[in-house]
């Protein structure tokens, strides 16, 4: 079409990552390190794009801004999914803990930090920007890598959730002071009390009032809606990004009005296979993001400033776990979720180049801060995101040394350890076919687990039965297929027999397969099926057998 | 993100209203577009352009995964003969009419392409749900759209050189057919590698299919053909099994999201319409619903296809293309055709698509199936028998049943649609009735009240809850699958034959089998 530019930019970027993705694979480099490498190559190293408009700028026009807007998308899709997993009920319980964790730590970080910084020697301004801006943790990355890791879930998922989220209501205030402090001269300590107020203000509003919104106006509609999956994924998303206008609005951050609009789904019954069909549109934004944001870091200043800005990632990544670590088993966790929460937020966030943005546009600070925060973003966030995909594995290390007992945290409660699933059958396609297969399977003491699309034929069925479309290989992963000793399909859909088969034969468990019609039988056969279920075949037998038992024609 | 937030608050309310009225929801949106423009709601016209280039981007990849060759080989040299045919003659009319009234040659041409092809993006849409994929005509249908996106896709290439002579025609035509080839080749090298070998998660393969997309787009623009070429060609890459239904999880949401992003921006940069682009539209779109249904189901006929079958494709190719609205779309930014064409061409593609859904029904095919005149009803008119036995749509899986009755000396007569089945029991010595067998008449014309009795495998319960209360007093036996249909035929009086419950029987034994064989 006529915009070859935005093509060209969405292309080169999307490509790249595609490469870098490639050649990475082997090395289990966390994806958005790999994003922001490619971002980084685009914009600063080779020059092939320009969006150094595109960032926190919400005026941006042309290229610039409909990338950018493609990245808001993307950070809303994430919250909103976030908010889709975390019910009231489940964030709740971590409500204390995240409040207090997430003032005490930003308090001290920032005074900490203000006084690293003066002993550079940079400006009081200065210090307290960068004071600032080391203090929050990013939401982006640390939702994105958790939620990767399945563990969002989780007691340090939810303790780290919940103090980003607190650290969301910090930044807006931060901004508002900052906004006021460069620019108008003339603005009085009491018009930014009242913008701050406005903001708690909101904040208020927005919070009770998606509380009414998820309990009395949404279930009926929503449910109306899944009926058709494709309704259902357009409503939510008009519904996400009309919270994130709303919260806009009300001078709020777009992920506070995401992560309730998500919040308000949670607890239907549809939210499950939502956050399946929502988790490739998020990850495409997503990757936006993340390359726009190492193509907008601007690094011309970057060889004056390395050895501050080194120091400064130290203290973020040594200061604020421990912090954390402290205050989080004061308040009575055990040691692996303060160790695990604390390490997940050690890095800066997204929000600290918007600030440090815009300070320079009030003329607070210089080039050099921006590069500085640039460097200690770039280098905590890649180190935190190695840190978060291996959390497990550190953890363990570290507590086989015995440093964590000078933390003198409370021992743990015994969580209820999952059941993984082994030796199982997965039945797919709920129709007569698959309901008797399903009742004989139980019958015979063997593990079941039905799968369908609706619900409905789900219902007064023996066993596990998951809701969703097979089409999504999470599906099959929820079902654990890999461990199962066999996959049998009743569908008479003829791709998705064919998909199962190819998934069946990739993992090596046996299948069966519903051959439903002559011309599907070839390519089950090609696929190594086990058992082709030939139901008109065996469905023909027991019709002659009928007609020759008709009294007519003995 | 006003805008935007816009936009999708349309595309919402248009979906429920889809749903609530059972229309599809394509027009509906570009009309739920239109009004938001017309509002002066959206002061963002450059955001929508870029929706609406990345809409076409990715509708036009979607179809093109859908059209994996090896599905319809076998109906390879019909979906030719008919696709052709169709393509022709909706073209000459589509170049005609426009002439006629006074658009230059250029513009005609443009509409004749427009005219030319069918919605890929509809039918296949409408097969799914129908399950009719695996189909005869299904397969047929997926021939022909593909051959006809393909011809579009070359055409277009073209036309967009027109005023640059005839080697810059030339030569437009040789570069799409090298990115055709390139994707042929990547199809069976480079893509199953990337996407099946690797094994990358979820994410990765995700960024991989569009960087595919992207890779194409990118190659169709250093070749200087349009982009959409290259998201074609992208399509074509990923269209055979197993890398299409891998990725279909992957895209689904993401093509959902686009596809419906696209036609309500399409909707909100259309201009409001004339009287007389309504009348040249009106004009239009009568062109597609007759001449469509007719020329195709002559031509499927001709190529050994039952009447039912030919029939139903016709219904279900009369409409115009998501490919349309990006011709005049193209042309129109080229300055190669009026804006008022585009708008023509926009509410053709709209009116046909939505009629499509309400044409294409099993009750309308039956009513032209009964106007229409078929050679083989006279024959069998002089079916002068007694105390046979009727076998409806007897298929493959039936030939035992066949040759047992026959052995035991009862008469026996076989309606079904393929010519194979019906030559194979004529040879048993059975008499052979090569019709649709769901056909209302012909139950009257073998003589079925006066059978023995009578035994449908047809699919359609409809049909043959018809034919058991039809046939009263004489037995009938009917295959069914699920359990409400076994229902369903027990009250009209019919024996059910419950296939599932065999299936799963027979399934049952063999797992009991395996574990005794292996303790």
């Amino acid at each position: 079409m006529g915009e070859p530019e935005f093509l060209e930019t969405l292309g080169l970027m999307i490509v790249l990552s595609a490469v870098l993705l490639v050649v990475a694979r082997r090395f289990a480099v966390p994806s958005i390190v790999l994003f922001i490498l490619a971002g980084l190559l685009l914009g600063p190293i080779l020059g092939l794009i320009d969006l150094t408009a595109a960032f926190g700028a919400h005026h941006a026009t042309g290229v610039s801004g409909a990338i950018a807007l493609m990245s808001e998308l993307g950070i809303a899709l994430l919250l909103f999914l976030v908010g889709l997993e975390l019910s009231l009920e489940r964030i709740k319980d971590v409500g204390k803990v995240a409040a207090i964790a997430g003032i005490g730590q930003v308090l001290v970080t920032a005074g900490l930090g203000f006084g690293l910084v003066l002993a550079f020697g940079f400006s009081m301004v200065e210090a307290a920007m960068l004071a600032t801006a080391l203090t929050f943790s990013s939401t982006v990355v640390v939702v994105k890598l958790v939620g990767q890791k399945k563990d969002t879930d989780s007691e340090y998922g939810r303790i780290a959730v919940g103090v980003l989220l607190i650290q969301d209501v910090v930044v807006i205030i931060a901004l508002t002071l900052v906004a006021g402090l460069g620019g108008q001269a003339e603005a009085s300590g009491g018009e930014m009390a009242l913008d701050v107020a406005k903001a708690f203000g909101g904040m208020a509003l927005m919070v009770v009032g998606s509380l009414i919104a998820a309990r009395f106006i949404l279930p009926k509609p929503f449910d109306w809606a899944a009926r058709r999956p494709e309704m259902l994924l357009m409503w939510s998303l008009a519904l996400c990004f009309g919270y994130v206008v709303i919260a806009q609005s009300l001078g709020l951050s777009p992920e506070i009005g995401a992560f309730l609009a998500g919040m308000s789904l949670a607890q239907l019954h549809c939210a499950h296979d939502l956050t399946r069909r929502l988790q490739s549109l998020m990850n495409f934004f997503i990757a936006i993001f993340f390359v726009t944001l190492g193509a907008q870091m601007q690094l011309s200043e970057a060889g004056n400033q390395v050895v501050p800005a080194l120091a400064l990632a130290a203290f973020v990544m040594i200061a604020k776990p421990v912090l954390l670590m402290v205050i989080i088993t004061r308040l009575g966790y055990g040691q692996e979720t303060a160790f695990k929460s604390g390490l997940t937020l050690a890095q800066i966030s997204e929000f600290s180049f918007i600030l440090a943005a815009v300070g320079m546009s009030a003329g607070l600070i210089g080039e050099d801060i921006l590069a500085v925060i640039a460097i200690v973003g770039l280098t905590t966030i890649v180190i935190s995101s190695y840190v978060i995909i291996h959390l497990d594995r550190l953890y363990e290390w570290v507590a086989g040394t015995g440093v964590l007992r000078i933390l003198r945290a409370p021992a743990p409660s015994d969580g209820a350890v999952e059941e993984k699933l082994s030796d199982h059958i997965i039945v797919v396609g709920m129709n007569t076919l698959g309901r008797r297969i399903v009742r004989g399977l139980v019958d015979r003491g063997f593990d079941v687990v039905a799968i369908d699309t609706d619900p409905v034929k789900l219902r007064d069925l023996p066993g596990k039965t998951i809701v969703g479309n097979v089409g999504y290989i999470q599906v099959l992963e929820e079902a654990e297929y890999e461990s199962a000793q066999m996959i049998v399909s009743a569908l008479q859909i003829e791709d998705t027999n064919n998909l199962l088969a190819y998934y069946a034969r990739q993992a090596d468990v046996a299948c069966a397969i519903h051959g439903f019609d002559v011309t599907v039988m070839d390519d089950l056969r090609a696929l190594d099926v086990a058992y082709v279920i030939e139901s008109k075949d065996v469905g023909m037998a027991q019709l002659i057998e009928r007609v020759r038992s008709l009294e007519p024609l003995r | 993100m006003t805008a935007f937030t816009l936009l999708l608050l349309g595309v919402a309310v248009a979906y429920a209203v889809s749903t609530w009225l059972r229309i599809p929801a394509p027009p509906l949106l570009v009309g739920a577009g239109l009004l938001i423009s017309l509002s002066g709601a959206l002061p963002d016209t450059e955001m929508v352009s870029f929706i609406l280039s990345m809409g076409v981007t990715v509708l036009v990849f979607v179809a093109g995964a859908e059209l994996n060759p090896a599905r319809f080989a076998q109906h390879g040299v019909a979906a030719v003969k008919v696709g052709l045919a169709q393509f022709v003659a909706l073209g000459s009319i589509g170049f005609g009419v426009s002439h006629l009234l006074g658009f230059d040659m250029i513009s005609a041409a443009y509409t004749a392409l427009a005219l030319a092809a069918s919605s890929t993006f509809v039918v296949v849409r409408i097969l799914k749900q129908r399950r009719q994929f695996y189909e005869p005509f299904g397969r047929l249908v997926l021939g022909v759209l593909l051959l006809q996106d393909v011809i579009v896709v070359l055409a277009l290439a073209a036309l967009l050189r027109w005023n640059d002579g005839q080697l810059a025609v030339e030569s437009a035509l040789f570069r799409s057919m090298v990115l055709l080839l390139i994707a042929w080749v990547a199809a069976r090298t480079v893509v199953p590698w990337l996407l099946t070998r690797l094994k990358l998660d979820d994410e990765a393969q995700l960024i991989m299919v569009l960087a595919i997309l992207f890779g194409f787009a990118g190659a169709a623009y250093e070749l200087d053909v349009p982009v959409v070429t290259g998201a074609f060609c992208a399509g074509f890459a990923v269209s055979s099994f197993p890398v299409n239904a891998v990725i279909r999880g992957q895209l689904t949401s993401l093509s959902d999201f686009f596809i419906a992003l696209f036609f309500i921006a399409l909707g909100a940069m259309i201009v409001m319409p004339t009287v007389k682009t309504l009348a040249v539209a009106a004009a239009l779109i009568t062109c597609v619903l007759v001449v469509t249904p007719l020329l195709v189901a002559w031509f499927a006929e001709r190529s050994g296809m039952t009447a039912r079958s030919s029939i139903e494709s016709g219904l279900l190719l009369a409409q115009t293309s998501e490919f349309s609205l990006i011709v005049v779309l193209l042309g129109a930014q080229r300055g190669h055709l009026p804006e008022e064409l585009v708008a023509v061409i926009a509410l053709v593609t709209v009116a046909t698509m939505i009629c499509t859904q309400f044409l294409a029904t099993e009750k309308n095919v039956w009513r032209l199936v009964e106007i229409h005149p078929s050679r083989f009803r006279e024959q069998i008119d002089e079916q002068d028998v007694e105390d046979h036995v009727v076998v409806l749509g007897a298929g493959r899986s039936a030939k035992e049943l066949i040759t047992e009755l026959i052995a035991r000396g009862v008469e026996v007569i076989v309606v079904d649609h393929d010519p194979v089945v019906c030559a194979w029991a004529e040879e048993q010595g059975a008499t052979a009735v090569r019709a649709d067998a769901s056909d209302p008449v012909i139950l009257q014309q073998i003589r079925a009240h006066h059978a023995r009795a009578v035994v449908s495998t047809l699919k359609q319960i409809s049909d043959n809850c018809r034919i058991v209360r039809e046939l009263g007093e004489v037995p009938t036996i009917v295959r069914v699958y699920e359990e409400s249909d076994v229902k369903a035929i027990e009250e009209e009086g019919g024996i059910a034959i419950p296939y599932s419950e065999a299936a799963a029987e027979d399934f049952l034994s063999w797992i009991d089998a395996r574990e005794s064989a292996s303790p």
